[in-house]
């Protein structure tokens, strides 16, 4: 039983403002984190583990954590190994810079692949940079997978996985056979720190490994990215509101806009 | 799935138009983007083509074609009439194999972003998800979209590129209210496809409860709010409790030791959308600004006139908000 883990880094919101009259983001402190929505799917992950070893599973379920991106995304790699993944592989290589989704999709299916497939392949719905949501079925196309959306729940028994899952405004339950790709909401789990002793080893006793496009077998064409970032765009600036002398002055304002 | 190419070279614009389950007609969603291709449709020469797909399809193609169709595709067929998506998968691959179209509009709902990145990845083509505004670049001959980073404090701005058919998907407002034109003329013709129920087979689904994990300030109408600035949190307590109103803050507030983790509105902790969001002592920066855009009636005060709180507050006093929340607590006390 292999299951898989894709994580993000996401730029810290803690470390940046954003200026809409000078339509500028201004980063005071350029920190990277792991998502939230990552942070879910590994501990999502390790339930799974846990489950499945407390009920005695053929061979014990093994946690690969993946991720792509630039030297930084090490740390990330490392936290996911703290939070439970046994191996964690970094797709890293000059040629990922210009990645989006689509070519990020090719290298994690191709890394999969080269893993010797997953039975199961967790991911954040929504991550909290871009919350596109555009990776988890991309990712399953390129495996050929069916792919559950916005998991809040997930259990696996029998060689299936049983899902509930959030549509609109309502759950629905199903179960479908592993292979599967699985999205799920951060909203829907708590989220949960890494413990500092694991987090400790991570960095002094475990290693990640880095496989490159060419590790991976990818063409020139699978490197190609379909979509590419231009720059940012600001909504218009916040006005004023109105400013007030005193807190007589406020009780009225509130009473008369009725909020009070 | 190995890549699929198209014999052709791509052109036009296509929009996959969802219909509204109870009416069975086009949803507005789908006539605004239809009128947002019929636009770059103008610019560009193309034809915009509309594919609606179903089971005991009623005739939906006179709105679509108001809005700024040319052409609209019948899909009728009872493998689309759920909305498990592997026969939708195939069913629009085989239109777009047959058509090669070269940019293909799909709402941003939870069935426009299941099938746009898949066929997106199926064609080795771009997408730009969830754009709150696009349009076709007649240079590049792209998409370029506008889509929220962080909540929409910005926007990314992302360009598609061909010569791969070009994906985005639209979320309302992102065209604006269609234009519909009573005297357009344009065609409707049904499309025949072998559609099977495929090979994911997921077990009977079946309607479940579930409970949520409810955010503690999910439901609270009223909220105080502290940050760094605050003076004497004691008197925010008072006030909080007098106006019945929840006790939170900004993130910095925990090194403050005024609240823990659970409390903080912001990126990093809650989104709230109370009645009543009275921030005293909070800078507001963007992470907190985040948090709070969904308020009804923001009230701030804080020492410094130029703090950004102040261009979110519906009512703003520049002051000591200790003083502040104390008089205001006598005064607000018996509402």
């Amino acid at each position: 039983m292999k299951i898989v883990v894709c994580v993000k880094q996401v730029l810290d919101p803690r470390g940046f403002t954003v200026n809409r009259k000078a339509e500028k983001v201004f980063v005071n402190r350029e920190e990277y984190v792991l998502d939230p929505a990552s942070n879910v799917a590994l501990r999502v992950a390790s339930t799974v583990k846990s489950a499945l070893e407390a009920s005695n599973g053929a061979t014990p379920p093994e946690i690969v954590a993946m991720s792509l991106g630039p030297d930084r995304v090490d740390d990330a790699l490392r936290e996911a190994m703290a939070f439970g993944a046994g191996r964690a592989i970094h797709l890293k290589d000059a040629a990922f810079e210009s990645a989006d989704a689509m070519v990020a999709a090719h290298a994690l299916a191709a890394a999969i692949g080269k893993l010797g497939g997953a039975d199961l392949v967790l991911l954040g719905a929504r991550s909290l940079d871009t919350s596109s949501g555009e990776l988890p079925p991309r990712l399953a196309e390129a495996l050929d997978l069916p792919h559950a959306a916005n998991a809040v729940s997930l259990d696996v028994r029998e060689g299936r996985a049983w899902i509930v899952a959030k549509h609109g405004d309502s759950f629905t339950r199903f179960s479908t056979p592993l292979p599967v790709v699985v999205s799920v909401i951060p909203e829907a789990f708590e989220t949960g720190y890494a413990s500092g002793w694991r987090l400790m080893d991570a960095y002094k006793k475990w290693s990640v490994e880095a496989w490159s496009a060419a590790d991976l077998s990818m063409t020139e064409d699978d490197l190609r990215p379909g979509a590419v970032k231009k720059g940012e765009a600001f909504p218009a600036e916040r006005q004023f509101g109105t400013r007030v002398g005193d807190a007589a002055e406020l009780a009225e304002i509130l009473r008369r806009e009725r909020v009070i | 799935m190995a890549r699929l190419s198209l014999s052709e070279i791509p052109h036009d614009i296509w929009v996959v138009a969802e219909l509204d389950a109870e009416h069975r007609e086009p949803t507005p969603l789908a006539l605004e983007m239809t009128y947002g291709a019929r636009m770059a449709a103008d610019l560009m020469g193309f034809y915009v083509k509309v594919v609606v797909l179903g089971s005991d399809l009623p005739d939906v193609s006179a709105s679509l074609i108001q809005a700024g169709a040319d052409r609209v595709y019948l899909v009728d067929h009872p493998a689309v009439a759920s909305l498990a998506v592997e026969p939708w998968l195939k069913a629009l691959s085989d239109v777009f194999l047959a058509q090669s179209p070269e940019f293909v509009l799909f709402g941003a709902t939870p069935l426009g972003g299941e099938l746009a990145p898949r066929l997106a990845q199926r064609f080795g083509g771009g997408l730009i998800a969830r754009c709150v505004s696009l349009r076709v670049d007649d240079f590049d001959r792209a998409f370029v979209g506008r889509r929220a980073a962080y909540g929409g404090e910005y926007y990314e701005v992302v360009a598609t590129s061909g010569p791969a058919p070009q994906f985005a998907t639209a979320l309302p407002d992102c065209f604006g209210p269609p234009y519909m034109d009573a005297s357009r003329f344009g065609e409707t013709e049904g499309v025949e496809l072998e559609l099977e129920r495929g090979a994911w087979s997921v077990g009977e689904s079946e309607v479940v409860e579930f409970e949520m994990p409810v955010p503690k300030l999910k439901n609270a109408r009223r909220i105080v709010s502290v940050g760094r600035q605050v003076g004497d949190v004691e008197a925010a307590k008072r006030l909080a409790s007098a106006i019945g109103a929840e006790f939170a803050g900004a993130r910095e507030a925990i090194d403050e030791g005024y609240i823990d983790e659970s409390w903080v509105v912001g990126i990093t902790g809650e989104r709230v959308g109370p009645d009543l969001y009275i921030a005293l002592g909070i800078r507001g920066d963007t992470m907190h600004a985040f948090g709070i855009q969904d308020a009804r009636c923001v009230v701030a005060v804080h020492p410094d006139p130029d703090a950004p709180i102040f261009k979110q507050a519906d009512a703003g006093i520049v002051g000591d908000p200790a003083k502040v929340a104390g008089e205001l607590m006598k005064l607000l006390r018996d509402t």
